[in-house]
């Protein structure tokens, strides 16, 4: 029974990696003179507690959900996009751009269209990197970092250059059309079409990984190339379109946040999902359903956090802290079960046929 | 033994909530004004979201009003953080900066009797205002500054992005300066970035090293470099927002200062009184005691220029003077 405990407790890992984090919080919570109780009872209330809070959680899981698939997708692929944020820039880049300029489309014909571009323009972002790795050996965790970097600063460009909307008191462009716009699902809320579509992913994905030839192609590509190659599979196209389509993945996440939330390319308008996409990607084990469900935890502690600030006036500078530390303690977490003291590792061995045999 | 924790767990989580929602009951008090602002920045920049949260602590203490603020609110939290207030029932709510316009007015319309007001923005609604530190006041009166004080007939503006606002200050103050120096060029730069301190710097000796030695920083944070620049190579320098005369005594002139806390109090007040107007751009200048000014002005600026600056505050309070069209 010891044992079992010990599995169930390593297999819950991030979970107690969270509430090491929310107890040093607590901490923090302390110092600024605060009640932790009240500011976590804010965080929980903030994110579920009615319509409104459990809205605002899934408005922000909605482009979690886009760019952490894409992630996923490629670290399945052993492809390490670091750069979803600038792919998910890009993405709204590529959406405001199909909103503002073309016209007189149906919404049903417009919104996919939309939609597209965003993808497509997030993809490119991540074929660059993709290509040079798979054609050049070129390490793709630097040049999708350059990559973000370049994308976020374009954006920056285009939102007070070329697309400024003359006038305006920040750097914006002006509102794509009626027709580009995602519709609301929930009344009186900020929760839109791109949250169901979302969901719809995970399950497309969950499928493709688990039912199809290239899912399994993908995932041997991502476990041995070398073995994938010798076994005929075309690596430098492979890579290219598993760069592509997790770029695109992740160009979704800004395309419909600008198309469901924004409705203008803000410079910033991302508080970093693509860099959470990362940690999520990693919490779920590259696994669709993990990440819809990491996701909303992040999504979450992002709504609730923001309560916490407003409802029990814990600083920013705590919440961010806060924040940081469950991220922190969670990536701790997920290399526990590679590195395990010895003291708890000793019985588990003992666990193999062999040794029990001994015994 | 781990179904033992399991359930010890789920007793100590509810213990934990009945505890928390007994703490977090309301206290129940007479109708008292309540005022929320939600910030883009931290309240301790020392500049415009500081300004704010001064502004928050004297209404708090003038009109006896009870207070909120949400700080560094990022794109994604705009209408998230205003609706949250709307709803909790503040009667007036500030979005703290003009990449709040949409937020604001979508929010607006769901809450009719709550009323926004966007700081340096555009949105306009039956509940819904905004305004500013008329920046033609005091651009221009730095202009008049800059005019008398350089050797070279050089000058610069830097700013981040060509925002309306930068446009207005930019022009005001030229007219500034040409109004007292005819000769004197003045340059418009912008760097793209509003708190990056050493790329206003290097913009700020790019400036200097082509001739400039006047320069008027129209910057959150990053004005520190352009301060730091002028420092260095020994020119003049205006402070922004602030009196930043200490931040290099020798160098800045004077400072163009916006106070938005008295902005902030005018409008709560105005809530308070009923006489709000919706619709409306509030642009505050040298009529209204204490929104501008130019701080403490550097003790190598001669009298007689401080008294052409008096004058010219008057023309802009007599409407004599029109720097450039606001809002």
């Amino acid at each position: 029974m010891n044992l079992n405990w010990k599995r169930t407790a390593l297999s819950l890992s991030p979970i107690w990696a969270t509430l090491v984090a929310l107890a040093l919080g607590a901490g923090l919570i302390l110092l600024a003179g605060l009640n932790p109780i009240k500011a976590y009872y804010a965080l929980f209330m903030g994110a579920f507690s009615n319509i409104y809070g459990i809205s605002s959680t899934l408005t922000k899981t909605t482009p979690l959900i886009f760019a952490s698939l894409g992630v996923a997708l490629a670290f399945k692929g052993g492809y390490f996009n670091v750069g979803a944020e600038g792919q998910l820039y890009l993405g709204g880049l590529g959406a405001t751009l199909a909103g503002l300029y073309i016209h007189g489309l149906s919404p049903l014909l417009h919104i996919p269209v939309t939609l597209t571009a965003g993808f497509v323009a997030g993809g490119i972002w991540s074929l660059i990197p993709g290509y040079l790795k798979a054609r050049h050996e070129v390490n793709e965790i630097i040049t999708c970092i350059f990559m973000y970097f370049i994308g976020l600063l374009f954006i920056e460009y285009m939102a007070s250059g070329p697309l400024f909307e003359p006038g305006a008191p920040a750097a914006m462009s002006r509102e794509i059309a009626a027709s580009a716009q995602l519709p609301i699902i929930i009344p009186n809320t900020d929760v839109h079409l791109g949250f169901l579509m979302s969901l719809a992913l995970v399950f497309i994905m969950h499928l493709v990984l688990t039912k199809t030839t290239i899912g399994y192609q993908i995932t041997a590509m991502g476990l041995n190339p070398v073995a994938s190659r010798y076994a005929g599979v075309n690596i430098v196209k492979d890579m290219c379109v598993l760069s592509f389509v997790s770029g695109g993945l992740a160009g979704l996440a800004g395309a419909s946040e600008i198309m469901g939330l924004k409705h203008r390319l803000f410079d910033a308008f991302s508080p970093g999902y693509g860099l959470d996409a990362i940690v999520i990607a990693f919490l779920a084990k590259s696994n669709p359903i993990g990440v819809m469900v990491a996701s909303l935890f992040f999504g979450a502690l992002r709504s609730g956090a923001g309560m916490m600030q407003r409802a029990a006036g814990v600083p920013t500078t705590a919440v961010l802290a806060i924040q940081g530390l469950v991220i922190l303690f969670v990536a701790i977490s997920l290399v526990l079960p590679q590195w395990r003291p010895r003291w708890f590792r000793a019985d588990m061995d003992k666990e193999t046929p062999r040794k029990k045999e001994n015994e | 033994m781990a179904r033992k924790i399991k359930m010890l767990s789920i007793y100590l989580v509810a213990f934990a909530f009945v505890v928390a929602s007994v703490g977090v009951s309301p206290a129940l008090g007479a109708r008292q004004l309540k005022v929320a602002a939600v910030m883009p920045g931290t309240i301790t920049d020392g500049s415009f979201n500081q300004s704010c949260y001064e502004g928050l602590k004297v209404i708090e203490k003038k009109l006896g009003a009870q207070i909120a603020f949400s700080e560094r609110v990022s794109q994604a939290d705009q209408v998230e953080n205003i609706i949250d207030y709307a709803r909790r029932g503040y009667d007036l709510v500030i979005a703290h900066g003009g990449e709040m316009d949409d937020a604001a007015m979508k929010v607006a319309k769901k809450f009719p009797k709550v009323k926004f007001f966007v700081t340096n923005g555009n949105a306009k609604g039956p509940n819904v205002a905004n305004g500013s530190v008329n920046p033609t006041h005091y651009g221009y009166v730095c202009g008049v500054v800059g005019a008398k004080m350089t050797k070279t007939n050089k000058l610069a503006c830097v700013a981040g992005n060509e925002f309306a606002l930068v446009v207005a200050v930019y022009e005001s103050f030229k007219k500034g300066v040409r109004d007292y120096n005819p000769d004197a060029d003045v340059g418009m730069i912008y760097t793209g970035s509003w708190d990056d301190v050493a790329k206003a710097k290097e913009a700020a000796l790019a400036q200097i090293a082509i001739g400039v030695d006047v320069l008027f920083p129209v910057l959150d944070l990053a004005t520190l470099g352009i301060i730091e620049g002028a420092r260095e190579e020994g020119v003049y320098v205006f402070g922004f927002s602030k009196d930043q005369l200490d931040a290099a005594p020798k160098n800045v002139l004077c400072s163009a200062i916006q106070n938005y806390s008295a902005i902030l109090l005018h409008i709560a007040k105005l809530v308070k009184e009923g006489k709000f107007e919706g619709g409306k751009s509030y642009a505050l200048g040298f009529e209204t005691p204490g929104v501008t000014g130019l701080g403490r002005i550097n003790k190598i600026v001669p009298q007689e220029v401080r008294d052409l600056v008096k004058k010219a505050e008057g023309d802009l309070i007599s409407g004599r003077i029109e720097p450039y069209p606001w809002p």
